[in-house]
């Protein structure tokens, strides 16, 4: 008996002791939107006691971990961790844990699709933050629930073994031409890509355009930066749907890959939120702050990314500048989802079949 | 156990000779954790597809409905049953034919085979189909170019097709049917194809109407093992299936648990799809290895049986043997070892020679999630192998010694598992420990909870097998002699039990390291483990990087089996 | 008829070799029933799979009917299935997925013999050994002793020229070993094939042999008819092995044409000194030669010894009387409960002509 009693007091001893604290969950609100002139000191103080951080982001461990490590050099009291995944499936992890009512999110990077998603579920609470001060009106939330920190460019990357520089695809009608049959792959789930420029050309065009593009005998690969990586080793010429830093990276380890503009590019922006109940806001509101200034953004910058900073040019400045990009409104594509999912599939994966 | 002892029911302790009453404590919780594993993410997976997911439509069976309306339903689970079952024959035929050369001809090679076959087994599925992706993919895999360059117009192979996924898979699993043939094979009287010979047979005609009759029960057996197996892979699905456009049931799990919003409803229909396909397998499977009782041919002596001499064909086989040892470890291996060393995938060139590097060493184990992960696996299978063989030990001692009734229904509860394929048991673990209030959602201990419940049916087997062969009067000669049952467990069970415990504990160790499905859908921050970091870096396209921790880690592998081979043949030449 | 010239074989055991046969020779004549006798290891197993073709023997030769199936000098090595012969296993092998009518069938249907000489064959065979009215059973379902018949019918339905047993009836309970034990010499009696059988039971391989083997350590070490191996063994194993014996050392001397032995526990004439004149000998004397009387027997003094009887056992339908005589114990057996009771002195009686000598250190 008296060996039942202790097993069943272990228990719920263990129980207990994991449950988290509610105290800092409060004050998160407050914190993100402290204004006074202290608060760096109180964010540091409060950072000290809390001690550890959580983001929750879609960089490679390949960007992420550098990031942290700066991160750490300037704020060595706190031990700060990454959980990566893609940008779907972190989004996703975000939602299920808030659906169970696990906080565990303590900073939420995500493209603006999947972090649209997060705020929809009711996650995000809004912050401030003297950096976000740089950056222009569209590249932030108008209540304040995010900020954009960098941008994917969806550009056309080629094999340049396979395909000579001038050969290269230099609008998206010329991908329709027949020497592209069955050369050209897609991204398995690049629904923001078709949506973004059927907002842009609007339907008529966009729709003729997307089925003549489905009967190209177009191949399917999964994951953007695999696809570069596919494309450098000759495995598909040519996808438009490479990111130009990826592509740009591999091309500076001496890899046979290039990029083309084709106009408009589309734009997949990746911003910054922070979730209502994060168990270390003090942590987090710093690492807001430093993704958003200048020298979080140069880090990024520095491993090739194409970076929001009004003034931090990314690395060559061609990455981000000297053509026009497209954006869809977050909001839109996600209460349209349904719609051009249908399309892709229809015009695109099935190719009308 | 049919002895003529009254039974009692389950909860009334059980008398001890002259001593009142003593509590068999130590198995009643074993039990019931065991049954508590077993039911509680079936049940929450059930509860789930009726309440949740926010699918458009909330009537109760509109996941259902949802599920089976789909478009390409009905050719995802073609697909599904054609990938499986094409594999599972592969891996048989493969398996079987390795398994008479080894047990019962002189073939060359015989001693290489036992030890190198078994490499596919201990290494990570992800890593296996990565590697073979290397060697296979339409451009610019190693084999098609080495095909083009040997003349071959198009590229021969394509892995992102049917074919490719089961040449992988039934690859993969060849080993696993190796020894089950194997100790088949063994358990076969010899004197039954000796008659044969004597009577007047070639071998032939023996092999045709003797060795195969026998073996049939022995071979469908495995092959629905293996289908059900198969069903329940998720590495090859993901990794091959998706890019080709082939959806397979645990694609489809994964996919709906991945949309927006979320369909658990959906991905719960599906999982117990699966799961009644995987029952009626097994269930098949148990029917047919009762009926082969009167099949059985042993008397648990082994047979020390006649080798069949091959003569000139020695040397054929052997290369045989020596190609299927290549195709199955050497080649992967080597191109995982080959794409280690350079900063972009190349084929092997002068050019390439000269970019050799080791720099994609050096960035994957600098990343923390590398170490984190092997060192979160370890602990996890450690603590999987220890944790399962204690409580299977129990609860066999239960199922196969106590007198209580109803002890067959904790036989089928606890051992029902086995037909939860890894993805199932993630999405209804996910369930439950977000509706229960014990929060291990997102940490290592829900993993933990993912592996005991994979893996506590096959240490429950496997005990309760040893425990059978174990004569009751041991026990009972302890008992008279007036032990508790602690006393005699620790000190008369457990240590006859070893060999299995022992056995058992290993072959769970290495099938932890490798578990892949479960932990992809439960694997949190601070608690990832090695597959899911390679897939995950295989996912971010950092193929190089997947290459080097991949290399690295078969290494690692390799010598720990190696190791732990070398320590049982010593044990085995001098025991103790 | 079966011969056997100089076989040996080898096994390998880890690393060491073992010779499981060496060099034995023997024949045995058309017909006749010859069984090789022997403690388990002794190599006797091995030979008659050398015969059967089951395994390489490493030196010798082996003619079955005048036909060469096996020479290790000159190569040649015919398989089993080509040997034509019929072999008994000692688990019977009868291939559980077959019934009763398609195991005995099976040897006739790969020498694609015409189905209705099988039919009529395969029925002769079962009704020889009593098994007709079976057919159609499945094998597994059939009794032990029912699985050895039909063993025994499978080995017999092709009309083999050698029939090979190996312990055939070691599975079977006391009763149905005697049982069946008569009813396979009787069998082979009737169909006349040469037979060779192999057992460690030494009272079955009396009572079912023509000729007697007797094996030890891998060599063959006597052979003759039963009574002749019974009553006069060559050898100190022979006499230990085959019946029960006392054995006692002593030295054997040969003085005016008549043998005497001397042993501690005093002299005894002999009357067949195995060819031998003189040496050390074992003197073997079977207990139910010995006999036991409370008076002391008129005689000339010789083959009487005194001695205390220490014990008697009862089993049925003998009895066993263990006497001390001078720090030896004897056995002897006699009929009923025909011994005086325990304590009493006794006087030991030994008729000559049943005291047998054996060299001692011969090849046991």
């Amino acid at each position: 008996m008296a060996r039942i009693v202790a097993v069943l007091a272990i228990t719920l001893g263990l129980c207990l002791s994991s449950l988290p604290g509610m105290a800092a969950q409060d004050q998160v609100p407050l914190v993100a939107l402290y204004r006074a002139t202290d608060r760096q000191q109180i964010l540091e103080a409060g950072a000290r006691r809390e001690g550890r951080l959580l983001l929750y982001s879609a960089l490679s461990l390949e960007e992420a971990n550098p990031l942290l490590e700066a991160f750490t050099r300037r704020y060595p009291f706190v031990r700060a961790e990454i959980y990566r995944a893609s940008t779907e499936d972190v989004a996703l992890k975000v939602i299920t844990e808030y659906r169970g009512r696990k906080y565990l999110a303590d900073v939420v990077e995500l493209s603006s699709i999947d972090l649209g998603k997060v705020q929809k579920e009711g996650i995000l609470t809004p912050f401030a933050s003297p950096r976000s001060g740089a950056y222009p009106r569209s590249a932030k939330s108008p209540e304040g629930y995010w900020v954009m920190t960098r941008a994917n460019m969806l550009v056309a990357g080629y094999n340049t073994r396979a395909v000579a520089a001038a050969d290269a695809p230099k609008s998206y009608d010329d991908l329709l031409q027949s020497r592209w049959q069955g050369k050209v792959a897609v991204e398995a789930d690049d629904q923001i890509w078709l949506a973004s420029l059927w907002d842009f050309w609007g339907e008529g065009k966009a729709r003729e355009y997307f089925s003549r593009l489905g009967r190209q005998g177009l191949q399917v690969r999964k994951g953007h930066s695999a696809l570069a990586e596919l494309i450098a080793a000759g495995e598909v010429p040519l996808s438009p749907h490479v990111y130009n830093h990826r592509a740009e990276q591999l091309k500076r380890r001496g890899a046979p890959i290039d990029w083309a503009v084709l106009d408009p590019v589309v734009a997949v922006p990746q911003m910054i939120g922070l979730p209502r109940r994060a168990a270390n806001p003090h942590a987090a509101m710093l690492f807001i702050d430093y993704m958003l200034s200048s020298e979080g953004q140069a880090v990024l910058a520095k491993l090739g990314r194409v970076v929001a900073h009004p003034f931090v040019p990314s690395d060559p400045p061609y990455l981000g500048r000297g053509f026009r990009y497209v954006t869809i409104d977050p909001a839109k594509f996600l209460s349209q989802f349904d719609f051009y999912n249908r399309l892709w599939e229809e015009l695109l994966v099935r190719g009308g079949r | 156990m049919s002895q003529a002892v009254p039974s009692r029911p389950f909860w009334r302790l059980s008398p001890a000779p002259g001593r009142g009453y003593s509590w068999p404590l130590v198995p009643s919780l074993a039990s019931l954790a065991a049954a508590y594993l077993a039911l509680s993410p079936v049940i929450f997976l059930i509860y789930g597809t009726l309440v949740g997911g926010d699918g458009p439509g909330q009537s109760l069976f509109a996941s259902y409905l949802r599920a089976y309306t789909a478009p390409g339903a009905v050719r995802m689970l073609g697909n599904s049953v054609t990938y499986a079952a094409g594999a599972a024959v592969l891996s048989l035929l493969l398996g079987t034919i390795l398994a008479w050369l080894h047990e019962r001809t002189n073939t060359a090679f015989r001693g290489t085979l036992f030890i190198l076959g078994i490499v596919p087994l201990i290494l990570p599925g992800v890593l296996f189909t990565i590697a073979w992706i290397f060697l296979l993919s339409p451009n610019i895999g190693l084999v098609n170019l080495a095909a083009r360059t040997l003349g071959v117009p198009t590229a021969p192979f394509n892995i992102y097709s049917l074919g490719g996924m089961i040449w992988v898979d039934g690859l993969h699993y060849s080993p696993f049917a190796f020894l089950m043939m194997s100790a088949a094979f063994r358990s076969m009287n010899p004197a039954l194809e000796e008659s044969a010979f004597v009577s007047g047979a070639g071998l032939g005609t023996t092999v045709r109407r003797i060795t195969l009759r026998l073996m049939a029960p022995s071979l469908l057996s495995v092959f629905l093992l293996l289908f059900i197996r198969n069903l329940g892979t998720f590495e090859v699905p993901a990794l091959i299936g998706r890019p080709a456009g082939i959806e397979v049931f645990t694609a489809k799990i994964w996919a709906a648990t991945r949309r927006y919003p979320p369909d658990f409803g959906l991905a719960g229909v599906y999982a117990l799809t699966l799961l009644l396909l995987t029952s009626v397998g097994l269930f098949v499977n148990s029917r047919l290895l009762r009926d082969t009782r009167r099949y059985a041919t042993v008397t648990g002596e082994g047979f020390r049986g006649r080798v069949l001499d091959l003569g000139p064909w020695r040397a054929v086989t052997g290369a045989g043997v020596l190609a299927y040892l290549t195709i199955i470890a050497l080649m992967p291996l080597a191109v995982l070892l080959w794409n280690s060393f350079l900063p972009f995938f190349m084929p092997p060139s002068r050019q390439a020679l000269a970019a050799v590097t080791l720099h994609n060493y050096a960035v994957a184990f600098s990343y923390p999630q590398v170490a984190r992960g092997l060192r979160n696996s370890l602990i996890l299978a450690v603590g999987t192998a220890a944790l399962t063989m204690l409580i299977s030990a129990s609860v066999a001692w239960m199922v196969v010694r106590s007198r209580t009734r109803g002890r067959w229904l904790l036989d089928v509860v606890a051992t029902f598992p086995i037909t939860l394929p890894g993805i199932v048991i993630g999405v209804g673990l996910i369930w439950t420990y977000l509706t229960l209030p014990v929060p291990i959602y997102g940490t290592l201990w829900i993993l933990l909870i993912a592996y005991l419940t994979r893996f506590l049916p096959y240490g429950i087997r496997a005990c309760g097998a040893a425990l059978t062969q174990i004569h009751r009067e041991l026990e009972d000669a302890g008992e008279l002699s007036g032990g508790t049952w602690g006393v005699r467990f620790r000190r008369i069970v457990l240590p006859l039990l070893r060999p299995a415990l022992i056995a058992g504990g290993t072959y769970i160790l290495i099938v932890s390291v490798r578990e892949f499905s479960s932990s992809v859908l439960l694997w949190g921050p601070r608690a990832e483990v090695l597959s899911v970091v390679l897939f995950d870096l295989w996912q971010s396209g950092l193929f190089q990087q997947v290459s080097a921790m991949g290399s690295a880690l078969c290494a690692g592998l390799i010598v720990l089996a190696a190791a732990f081979w070398w320590v049982n043949r010593r044990q085995e030449l001098n025991p103790g | 008829m079966v011969r056997v010239e100089g076989l040996t074989k080898h096994f390998r055991v880890g690393n060491r070799t073992i010779q499981a046969v060496g060099g034995v020779t023997f024949s045995i004549p058309q017909g006749a029933f010859f069984t090789l006798l022997g403690p388990s290891g002794c190599g006797k197993t091995t030979i008659l799979r050398c015969i059967a073709g089951l395994e390489q023997p490493d030196a010798g030769e082996v003619w079955l009917d005048e036909r060469l199936v096996y020479s290790h000098s000159r190569g040649t090595a015919i398989p089993p299935h080509r040997r034509d012969l019929g072999v008994v296993f000692q688990s019977y092998a009868i291939w559980p997925h077959m019934t009763v009518y398609e195991n005995a069938a099976f040897p006739l249907e790969v020498r694609r013999r015409p189905g209705g000489e099988v039919r009529r064959r395969v029925r002769e065979v079962l009704e020889l050994v009593g098994l007709d009215g079976l057919e159609a059973r499945p094998a597994p379902s059939l009794s032990g002793g029912q699985q050895q018949r039909l063993a025994l019918a499978r080995a017999l339905v092709h009309a083999p020229k050698v029939l090979l047993l190996d312990e055939p009836l070691s599975n079977l309970d006391a009763k149905l070993r005697e049982q069946l034990g008569r009813e396979l010499k009787s069998i082979q009696r009737r169909v006349g094939v040469t037979t060779c059988y192999v057992t460690h039971d030494q009272a079955e391989a009396l009572t079912l042999s023509d000729v007697v083997g007797v094996m030890t350590e891998g060599r063959l070490i006597q052979t003759g008819p039963p009574r002749e191996v019974y009553a006069h063994p060559h050898d100190p194993f022979v006499a230990w092995f085959v019946g029960a014996a006392n054995l006692l050392p002593g030295r054997l001397e040969t003085v005016n044409g008549i043998a005497m032995v001397t042993t501690a526990c005093g002299s005894l004439r002999c009357a067949s000194p195995n060819g031998l004149s003189s040496g050390e000998v074992l003197l073997c004397l079977r207990p139910e030669d010995i006999k036991i009387v409370t008076d002391r027997p008129v005689t000339d003094g010789l083959n009487v010894w005194s001695g205390i009887l220490e014990d008697v056992v009862f089993s049925g339908e003998s009895s066993e009387a263990y006497v001390r005589v001078t720090g030896t114990t004897l056995r002897a057996r006699g009929a009923g409960a025909a011994f005086p009771p325990a304590g009493t002195t006794v006087y030991v009686v030994f008729p000559p002509e049943r005291c047998v000598v054996v060299p001692r250190g011969a090849a046991g």
